[in-house]
């Protein structure tokens, strides 16, 4: 993978529904292990992305005809792969109804080195992880 | 035009029965969409038996896949039929086992053919 630092060197998007998931997965994994990430680390890698990606697909069109778009971009500086999942819905809120149990975004805690959540740019929820290579 | 990346390992439940055992062997990755077709896969068994998960050959699980197991288990206390997870003692379900301790809430085994008596 040689893109100068800064630029997107990988750059997905698909809509936001449930056989995007692993697509998109996929593609971060190849991403990845083209970075030169392995087992058990690559698995970990997958599992804070899915869970992103998951989120995105389950909340951030909640209550729309239309689902709208799940977005992943990767890129490498120095020793570190930064990743974001990105869509252009409602912004992660409290659900009183939510269907899952909660395990989301600890299970991205655990494995991701840095995350944080942001505001996108056109609305919707930013998630930024990344991770150390080794 | 590259290819489209390969969508993940090719996802499989063979569900088999063991005495009053219900075994469902699970191949492949764990996700949104195969968590919801491991649930249409698995009988529950009758009660007083018992459904194993056996995850050994499972190489990738979100927390759907967990939130299925959790759901299981939840149908075993229900329905009067005791649940295990069998899977591999080093392998990233294991890690994702840990991370959630899915050990303290079901009863987690190395091989199924070894469980003891329900």
């Amino acid at each position: 993978m040689s893109s100068p630092d800064g630029e997107p060197a990988l750059d997905r998007t698909l809509p936001a529904v449930p056989g995007s998931v692993p697509r998109l997965r996929s593609a971060v994994a190849q991403f990845a292990a083209a970075a030169g990430l392995v087992e058990p680390e690559l698995s970990e890698v997958k599992l804070a992305i899915t869970e992103a990606i998951t989120n995105a697909v389950i909340h951030a069109y909640e209550g729309r005809e239309a689902p709208g778009t799940v977005g992943v971009t990767a890129r490498l500086s120095g020793r570190r792969m930064h990743v974001t999942v990105h869509d252009e819905g409602r912004g992660m809120a409290p659900r009183l109804d939510s269907p899952g149990l909660g395990l989301g975004l600890p299970f991205i805690a655990q494995t991701a080195d840095t995350f944080d959540l942001a505001r996108g740019a056109r609305g919707g929820t930013e998630v930024r992880m990344s991770f150390l290579l080794p | 035009m590259t290819a489209e990346p390969h969508a993940g390992a090719p996802f499989s439940v063979a569900v088999a029965a063991r005495g009053a055992d219900v075994v469902a062997a699970v191949t492949g990755e764990i996700d949104l969409v195969t968590a919801a077709e491991l649930e249409q896969a698995v009988v529950g068994p009758a009660p007083g038996g018992r459904l194993v998960v056996d995850l050994r050959s499972v190489t990738f699980i979100d927390s759907s896949g967990i939130r299925l197991l959790m759901a299981l288990d939840g149908r075993a206390a229900a329905e009067g039929w005791s649940f295990a997870v069998a899977r591999a003692p080093d392998g990233h379900v294991e890690r994702v086992f840990e991370m959630c301790r899915f050990g303290d809430r079901v009863l987690v085994v190395d091989d199924p053919a070894n469980l003891p008596e329900p």
